[in-house]
């Protein structure tokens, strides 16, 4: 079995949900610490869901959501002409609301930590809260940012429930690592699954070490 | 001159203050922990709203609660010095002095201002690189070079040893009397009033005691005293006619010889902060012998 295209699907599934999450998590997590609304913990409720709902869970209501009859199943179908579910767009959307708590609570945590007193000396020389989260905050925050876009990477990696329940098993679609793996092991082909298991073990791994090495020296700079 | 009026509660606490803050000179908020000096510059910074109440430069209105008045901190011309030194720790001491600076800047104007601090050859230091008593005055430095129209240091000095602590003074009053800049400056050391203030607002919970010169403020009256050293008391041998009371003032100690009623008078125990003065009439000049 070519073990190579699942995996570069979901190497290209996790690079694609991991920027999205940067792109979507840094203003959620800055709106998180700094925000004074009150029923802000029903955000934060619905954002760490992921963590404690089974995947299936999750996976069946965005099924409901994304597939024909859905509200944005419906929506996506008028304007492109296409079935969000089943698709490796619709594979996007899952794994972003799947890892969201991955990125954002790294986020929020990181942003949470900046000294507020950096903060306001910052307010204090006449630079707006634009200016002062850019040169500031992210800068002071970037060991919880590459954190949580690792986890977001390896979470997106290793998924399995959401994938299979949204995506299904296209091959070259949808059909990513994880679910290659399970493939193989219903196939009773467990020298292939072991091929392919350890393959993408080393490769997380890999990609932790890196990341965790560079994160590491960024601190020290500091 | 810049007027304060401000009234804000918390749970238990309650400012309500009246004074105003002469242009150019150093104006002292003097108090004890707890009396809401911190506050106050925070309202005045914009960094927290009042109650009620007005803040004005003089020229245009910075807070006015019946006219809906609040600008924002950013808005506001002030530099601000916080109790700990606030520098951006990944920016190097050339970047955070110009952090807060907009549109060009004469490179001779900001070379002259590092070199006042006595900060030379530390352009391209971290923070982590320096001592406590520079970090201080690179955040003094950052905070003047946008040129403030209020200055507001909110005990500056309180981290420092007191070796630092006595050099930052000194090149504090220096810094401030070049720059001619109007100050608000929190301390609850005496010492630091008579050093660098010309006027002296004392707050007692969050209000108004007193305000005035240091001299009126801590001498009861104006005295026409030409010498006055302001110290600790560190040791009191009294009997029943005479007391000796021993006074450090900076790393030298003074003995003063004074009636013992006075002592119970003024209720002088060891830990106190006392002004001794005396007329230039009093005072004995001897030539010191550097040869025999």
């Amino acid at each position: 079995m070519n073990f190579a295209a699942p995996l570069l699907l979901s190497l290209k599934l996790s690079l694609v949900t991991t920027i999205l999450l940067f792109i979507v998590g840094i203003p959620f997590g800055y709106w998180l610490v700094f925000s004074r609304i009150r029923w802000k913990f029903i955000i934060e409720s619905i954002i760490s869901l992921p963590l404690v709902l089974p995947p299936t869970v999750l996976g069946f209501y965005l099924l409901l959501v994304i597939g024909g009859n859905g509200i944005i199943g419906r929506w996506y179908d008028t304007i492109f002409n296409k079935t969000l579910a089943f698709s490796f767009e619709g594979l996007v959307l899952g794994s972003c609301l799947y890892s969201l708590p991955f990125a954002v609570q790294p986020f929020q945590a990181s942003f949470a930590a900046v000294d507020r007193k950096l903060i306001e000396a910052s307010w204090s020389l006449g630079r707006s809260k634009l200016y002062t989260f850019i040169r500031i905050i992210l800068p002071l925050s970037r060991h919880g940012i590459i954190t949580g876009c690792v986890l977001s990477f390896a979470h997106t990696m290793g998924e399995f429930g959401v994938v299979l329940m949204i995506g299904g098993n296209i091959p070259g679609v949808t059909r990513v690592a994880s679910v290659a793996i399970y493939d193989e092991v219903q196939s009773l082909n467990y020298g292939t699954a072991n091929i392919c298991a350890a393959i993408l073990l080393l490769f997380s791994f890999a990609v932790l070490a890196v990341v965790y090495f560079v994160n590491r020296r960024f601190i020290r700079t500091l | 001159m810049f007027k304060v009026n401000l009234k804000k509660t918390w749970n238990n606490f309650t400012i309500k203050v009246d004074f105003e803050i002469p242009l150019g000179k150093v104006t002292a908020l003097f108090g004890h922990s707890g009396a809401g000096k911190s506050s106050i510059l925070r309202i005045i910074s914009g960094l927290e709203i009042a109650d009620e109440g007005m803040i004005s430069d003089g020229k245009e209105l910075w807070y006015d609660s019946t006219k809906q008045i609040h600008l924002p901190v950013q808005r506001r011309s002030i530099g601000f010095v916080f109790q700990d030194p606030s520098l951006f720790p990944h920016l190097t001491v050339e970047k955070n002095i110009l952090y807060g600076v907009k549109g060009k800047r004469s490179l001779n104007e900001i070379k002259d201002l590092i070199s006042l601090a006595g900060l030379s050859g530390y352009e391209r230091f971290y923070p982590a690189q320096l001592s406590g008593g520079q970090k201080q005055r690179v955040t003094l430095i950052r905070a003047l070079v946008r040129r403030p129209d209020l200055l507001l240091l909110d005990e500056p000095f309180s981290a420092l040893d007191w070796e630092a602590r006595r050099q930052l003074q000194e090149d504090l009053k220096r810094i401030i009397k070049q720059l001619n800049v109007t100050t608000l400056y929190v301390t609850h050391d005496i010492t630091e009033v008579y050093k660098l203030a010309d006027k002296v607002v004392v707050l007692e919970s969050g209000r108004v005691l007193r305000h005035g010169t240091p001299e009126d403020i801590f001498m009861g009256k104006r005295l026409s005293t030409r010498i006055q050293i302001v110290g600790k008391v560190v040791g009191i041998e009294s009997d029943s006619i005479m007391a000796a009371v021993t006074i450090m003032h900076e790393d030298q100690y003074f003995k003063a010889l004074v009636d013992a009623e006075e002592i119970e008078r003024l209720n002088l125990v060891v830990g106190d902060d006392v002004v001794i003065g005396a007329k230039s009439s009093d005072v004995i000049i001897f030539k010191v012998l550097t040869q025999f």
